[in-house]
């Protein structure tokens, strides 16, 4: 990971309009990864299938906040039903690539969440 | 007996240098690289001497069932054992730890206890846990100071008449810390309680002398060690070698079997079950010729030079933070910190740009970091062919990366 992506990532998951806490969510997602002590929860507010808004609380390493930032802002305004079916491919390419396989599950830890209530 | 050190000149042994040139190794703590020697040394034995050892009626077999044997001296007289019968080959300091934990539980009622400590790797944990689970046993951890190390008071407190074994660290894979095993052992035995060592981060680095430290049982790993993964040692002590049960069953570790009764071979065959990883004894051997070419006290001067070095660099970069004790006396080559406002491995992967090898994460010690309250750390950890340019060359990237973050 190059220093420059680094600072962009560290950007998105730390000042990210999308972090905080929704009063009343229809959709909760929590979750983390034991291995690294990553530690995300997401709130969804849905309106007719479609995710009205959206909102994020982090904590662990810069791949998984700006990842679960990029997601959602994606995620704004399109059908729930949809983000279950992302690919990990699409998020990588968000996320800027140049993800080593060692990294991944931090890069996909929003994705995984969402596919854990399928 | 050499006490000068050339890296630099070391590194030149170790063909991964060459196929790497820029590589900028800090993970020794994880696995060493090995000399070209230890890769010969395997090498032939499949080139030259491959057979399997113990039965072999014919030359080959002879002729690798003395170069496995020799190995087995070679490393009781590297670790000060009386005998090389207390030798046992195993797969890994893990396993090591695994047959001791289900040997000796064997003998345990519910609610005997077992002290362990909270600066353990797993290795060290969860064999007891697993035993604990089965036997209905007690675990209990001694506690870590703030600066450290090992709160031999609580062990002290922690030890009582229900306790029946005491499992401990030679040197920690987190913190560095070297725990005075000698001054725990005789803690122990003065209660009646056996202790095994794990020696998995010590032996490569520094003397140790597993008779005058009187411990019941000692484990280490070779490839910690320039030697090839798949090899690890189980010391035993006199007092349990013959009585110790064996732990897996199969071949070789039987003197006769028959449809209703088996008799067990005598120690260390007894404990070493089915076909061993012959070349990588070998290479543990040939590994062990390699180190007392340079000399184990010549290493830990070396080590200890660097690790001063390293955490008098590290101090004087902003928002580094440091763990473990603050003497290097009192450290074994080992580091691990945190850089406030990067996670250890996005730490880990900005390094690896730099072709510099560090590991992240909670290295196999999840207690120890709960107990620090952390949820990650970045950790270096030296050996014989690191010099203080590796050391420079990481300290000016974090220092980069920190006037980047802070």
């Amino acid at each position: 990971m190059k220093l420059e992506q680094f600072t962009q990532l560290k950007r998105h998951a730390e000042f990210s309009p999308l972090k905080g806490s929704l009063k009343n969510p229809d959709i909760s997602l929590s979750g983390g990864n034991t291995l690294c002590g990553d530690k995300l929860k997401i709130e969804l507010k849905l309106q007719k299938g479609i995710i009205k808004d959206a909102k994020f609380t982090h904590q662990g390493c810069a791949l998984s906040g700006a990842s679960a930032s990029i997601f959602l802002e994606y995620s704004i305004g399109k059908k729930y039903k949809n983000i279950e079916d992302m690919t990990p491919e699409k998020i990588i390419k968000m996320l800027g690539g140049n993800i080593s396989p060692a990294r991944i599950p931090c890069a996909l830890l929003p994705l995984a969440l969402f596919k854990s209530k399928k | 007996m050499k006490h000068i050190m050339n890296s630099t000149k070391i590194k030149k042994d170790f063909p991964i240098f060459k196929n790497h040139p820029k590589l900028v190794y800090l993970d020794n703590a994880a696995t060493t690289q090995k000399p070209k020697v230890v890769i010969d040394a395997v090498t032939k034995h499949y080139e030259k001497n491959n057979a399997n050892i113990h039965r072999g009626i014919y030359k080959l077999s002879e002729q690798a069932m003395e170069v496995y044997e020799a190995a087995r001296i070679k490393i009781a007289k590297f670790i000060g054992a009386e005998s090389p019968e207390q030798i046992i080959f195993t797969k890994n300091a893990t396993e090591a730890i695994n047959l001791v934990a289900y040997s000796y539980a064997k003998n345990l009622k519910a609610s005997d206890e077992i002290l362990l400590t909270l600066m353990e790797h797993h290795s060290n944990i969860v064999p007891w846990q697993m035993i604990a689970k089965e036997k209905k046993l007690k675990i209990k951890f001694v506690d870590a100071t703030p600066d450290g190390e090992l709160d031999i008071n609580d062990l002290k407190k922690k030890l009582n008449n229900k306790t029946k074994f005491f499992a401990v660290t030679h040197a920690s894979n987190v913190l560095g810390t070297i725990n005075p095993v000698k001054k725990l052992v005789e803690i122990c035995h003065s209660r009646g309680v056996p202790v095994l060592i794990d020696g998995a981060q010590a032996i490569p680095h520094f003397p140790v002398n597993v008779s005058k430290l009187r411990c019941d049982f000692y484990a280490f790993s070779g490839h910690k060690m320039l030697a090839p993964t798949g090899i690890g040692v189980l010391y035993i002590g006199k007092k349990y070698l013959n009585i110790l049960p064996p732990f897996l069953g199969g071949g070789d570790m039987i003197k006769s079997v028959s449809m209703h009764k088996i008799e067990y071979q005598d120690p260390p065959m007894r404990f070493e079950a089915g076909t061993p990883a012959i070349e990588a004894a070998i290479g543990l051997g040939t590994a062990i010729d390699y180190l007392n070419k340079i000399s184990m006290p010549t290493i830990q001067k070396h080590e200890q030079e660097l690790t001063a070095y390293a955490l008098q660099k590290l101090k004087k970069i902003n928002g580094i933070i440091v763990y473990g004790p603050r003497n290097p006396a009192k450290r074994a080559g080992v580091i691990s910190f945190n850089l406030a406002g990067a996670h250890s491995h996005d730490l880990a992967s900005l390094l690896d740009e730099q072709n510099i090898a560090i590991r992240a994460g909670h290295h196999c010690a999840m207690p120890l970091h709960q107990f620090l309250k952390i949820p990650a750390s970045a950790r270096i950890s030296f050996y014989i062919y690191n010099t203080k340019k590796d050391i420079d060359i990481l300290c000016a990237t974090l220092k980069k990366i920190s006037e980047k973050i802070q």
